[in-house]
């Protein structure tokens, strides 16, 4: 985590890891020792693959992969972290905010994150690459640079126009809060 | 350049209002800094609190620094790295824009410990090549927080968030960012290796006492060199993970902290040495009081005042106008060398001594300037209470001089009188008498009657110049001393006199002159003022002194400033380096003694 403060040296170095980038490392080191398949880093497909459309995704009338893609935002507050007993205040910061979660259909995503308070947002931008499914999807960090070869394995469905992402073996008690406590609307096409 | 007190009273001051004001600022902004990092995980109290203190003391150091040594830049370049220590707890402020210029701007406090280790203890450093690596860290580090500035500012300052372009653009100057991250921080430890060399060649280069008056700063600066060096370096190639290990950060603290009160304990030094110049003055003085100048004395106690044990005096003899050296002996001009500085005491015109040290005494001008200030001071205290003390033995002189010759003069007029004009008026006389005779025997009474007459107005006359010469100098007194002139004044007193003398032979005309005429107005006080019934004189000479005391047993209460004709005989008695005093105590007598050295 970024040093705030005075020592120890060289602490201007590099920019800071956010909490949530953390937490996306630490899942993704978790995922690994597990054992998961679609979790390593090396099952992910290069981003210029595309979102896949296997065959799980039209089995049982699941909405094609391609239904992704497009623009998806939610919005935590810091009271909704507190209600899930996070109580750092640097966790507060870091992951509350509108987040705007963009799936391409090149394969790539990018989530941004905007502050609701004006409180400091360390790394606002994620980006990286994904494959899907009619059901799940596994995001794999490219951008920033120090997190790049994670990945997050996800399960997906459309309610009307609304976005619920369900985030398996989560690592920690703060991410599920992010991805999950509310639905992601479709903002962009 | 000289500074009257006043000025220096009302800099010192100023610089005190201003220190103290900057540290009551700086301890507010690091506090309030601080307090934002309460309740975050990576901060646990204990992590704040050690960082609060770390900064703060080197304000606070910085702040007393600055009021003591005013013209000094040591003082405001602590308060500046306790400033800058601060900066970066601001990173966490609610505000997008704020925290991103905390961030941007913190770690300036690291470059500026460099200047610190190279320009302690004087606010100069000292050489091209120190100047050259410090000013390159400071651009380095500027450089750094430009780029930083710029190509990580926070979401906000890109304008629209979600706009297309924005997140490209972010991700790009983040990627430069990172991209220049790794160059710049070699650079950064480049850097702070050739400050650890070069304050390594300081403490190497410095004698004894250089490296006693830097080794607290540079003890604690060499460690917290390392630290800079071991961190990022670490961070860099090795071992990223231990950047972030809480026991590196408490190590740091504590080595920094360490820093800042070595700092303050040499600056306490110095003032332990500005009392070393006050015990140096009072050596000086003490040897002045008991004539003791030993020049090894001096030499001793200026080692102990520069805390130099190297420190070497040589004196300027004047009187064979070249330098000396402990010993005494004559040496050559003493001359600065590659490892010895010269001090010269004194003007080219008037030249005091000449003193070699350690070169990193020139550091500290000040403690120089108090050194040699007190050694000048004691030489012209000396050189003017010698020229008092010549001046006073001239004066001595002088009026001895005169009284011998006043007495010499006295001397020759009585003789005159009584060789010359009282002889022919005796003669005078027998002849008057023979005439006297004559007229008898040719019958003639009216002759022998105004013959008788004027024999009789002869006799009176001659009788007034004995009394004359008696009072100008007695003949008894040039003839039979002091013993038998004393006898006759008892003898030819108003009053009982008891008259004792008790000396082992003659006494200097002047002396004996002086005594008589000192008895002779103190009988006649007596006889005047006293009302007494009875007086003692008593003379006794031993040891190269004489001493008159004349007693009586009157009323008491006599002042020597009241007509008593004793204020012109104690100016003579003092004129022979003498003394008089006078013990009157109403209805118990008076005793007037006088005590005159004899020379032998």
């Amino acid at each position: 985590m970024d040093h705030l403060g005075s020592p120890p040296f060289m602490a201007r170095r590099g920019p800071g890891m956010t909490f949530a980038g953390f937490a996306l490392v630490m899942t993704l080191a978790a995922a690994a020792c597990s054992g998961s398949p679609t979790a390593t880093p090396g099952s992910t497909g290069p981003a210029s693959t595309g979102p896949t459309s296997t065959a799980s995704a039209t089995d049982g009338g699941a909405a094609p992969a391609t239904a992704l893609v497009g623009a998806w935002t939610t919005t935590i507050t810091k009271a909704d972290l507190q209600a899930a007993g996070i109580t750092d205040p640097g966790a507060h910061n870091e992951n509350s905010g509108r987040f705007t979660f963009t799936f391409g259909p090149d394969g790539s995503w990018t989530q941004v994150q905007e502050s609701l308070d004006g409180s400091p947002i360390y790394n606002p931008v994620f980006r990286g690459t994904y494959t899907a499914d009619g059901a799940s999807f596994v995001a794999t960090t490219t951008f920033p640079e120090e997190y790049a070869d994670a990945g997050l394995h996800f399960t997906w469905a459309l309610a009307g126009a609304d976005l619920k992402l369900d985030l398996l073996d989560p690592p920690d008690d703060v991410l599920p809060v992010v991805m999950e406590t509310r639905p992601w609307t479709r903002t962009g096409g | 350049m000289t500074q009257t007190a006043g000025h220096r009273s009302r800099a010192t001051l100023g610089a005190a209002v201003v220190a103290l004001v900057a540290l009551v600022a700086g301890t507010a902004f690091g506090a309030a800094g601080e307090l934002q990092q309460l309740g975050y995980v990576d901060r646990p109290p204990a992590f704040v609190l050690g960082d609060f203190i770390g900064g703060w003391t080197f304000m606070a150091a910085g702040a007393i620094a600055w009021a003591r040594r005013p013209d000094n830049r040591i003082g405001p370049l602590l308060l500046a790295i306790g400033f800058t220590w601060f900066v970066g707890t601001w990173g966490r402020f609610p505000n997008e824009s704020v925290s991103h210029l905390a961030r941007s701007f913190q770690g300036f406090y690291e470059p500026l410990l460099g200047v610190l280790v190279l320009a302690y203890p004087s606010g100069r450093i000292a050489g091209r090549l120190g100047r050259l690596v410090v000013v390159g860290w400071l651009v380095e580090h500027g450089a750094w927080t430009v780029a930083r500035l710029t190509l990580e500012r926070p979401l906000s300052w890109y304008g629209c968030a979600t706009c297309p372009g924005t997140v490209d653009a972010l991700i790009a100057d983040r990627t430069l960012l990172q991209a220049i991250a790794p160059p710049s921080l070699a650079l950064s430890v480049g850097l702070a290796i050739a400050v650890l060399l070069l304050a390594a060649r300081r403490l190497i280069v410095a004698g004894p006492a250089g490296r006693r008056r830097l080794a607290p700063v540079a003890l604690a600066s060499l460690a917290l060199g390392a630290g800079i060096v071991a961190t990022g370096g670490l961070r860099l190639v090795i071992m990223p993970g231990l950047f972030g290990d809480p026991r590196v950060a408490a190590l740091t603290y504590v080595v920094l902290t360490l820093a800042a009160v070595a700092v303050l304990a040499g600056l306490l030094q110095d003032r332990l040495a500005r009392t070393a110049v006050a015990d140096l003055v009072i050596d000086l003085r003490h040897d002045a009081a008991t004539g003791d100048a030993d020049p090894r004395r001096l030499r001793d106690a200026l080692a102990r005042a520069l805390g130099d044990p190297s420190v070497e005096l040589f004196p300027f003899d004047q009187e064979v106008n070249a330098y000396r050296d402990a010993s005494g002996a004559i040496v050559p001009a003493p001359e600065a060398g590659p490892r010895r500085a010269l001090t010269l005491v004194g003007t080219d015109a008037a030249r005091v001594a000449a003193i070699t040290h350690d070169p990193s005494l020139l550091d500290d001008p000040g403690l120089i300037s108090a050194v040699t200030a007190a050694i000048r001071l004691e030489a012209d205290n000396r050189q003017l209470a010698a020229e008092v003390e010549r001046q006073l033995a001239e004066l001595r002189a002088s009026r001895a001089r005169i009284v011998t010759a006043t007495d010499a003069e006295r001397r020759r007029v009585e003789r005159d009188l009584h060789d010359g004009a009282q002889q022919r008026l005796v003669s005078l006389s027998m002849e008057l008498g023979r005439l006297r005779a004559t007229a008898g025997q040719s019958g003639d009474p009216a002759m022998v009657a105004a013959l008788g007459g004027l024999s009789g107005e002869l006799e009176a006359a001659i009788e007034e110049l004995r009394e004359l010469a008696r009072g100008i100098l007695p003949p008894i007194l040039t003839d039979a001393g002091l013993g038998a002139a004393v006898e006759s004044l008892a003898l030819r007193a108003a009053l009982p006199v008891d008259a004792e003398v008790d000396l082992p032979g003659r006494l200097p005309p002047a002396i004996e002159s002086t005594l008589y005429f000192v008895i002779a107005e103190g009988l006649a006080n007596v006889t005047r003022h006293a009302h007494a019934s009875h007086a003692s004189v008593r003379v006794a000479g031993r040891d190269g002194r004489v001493s008159v005391e004349i007693e009586d047993d009157g009323i008491g209460g006599a002042q020597a400033d009241r007509g008593s004709g004793l204020q012109g005989l104690s100016d003579r008695v003092g004129a022979l380096g003498g003394t008089i005093r006078i013990v009157s105590t109403p209805g118990r007598g008076t005793s007037l003694r006088a005590d005159l050295p004899v020379p032998t």
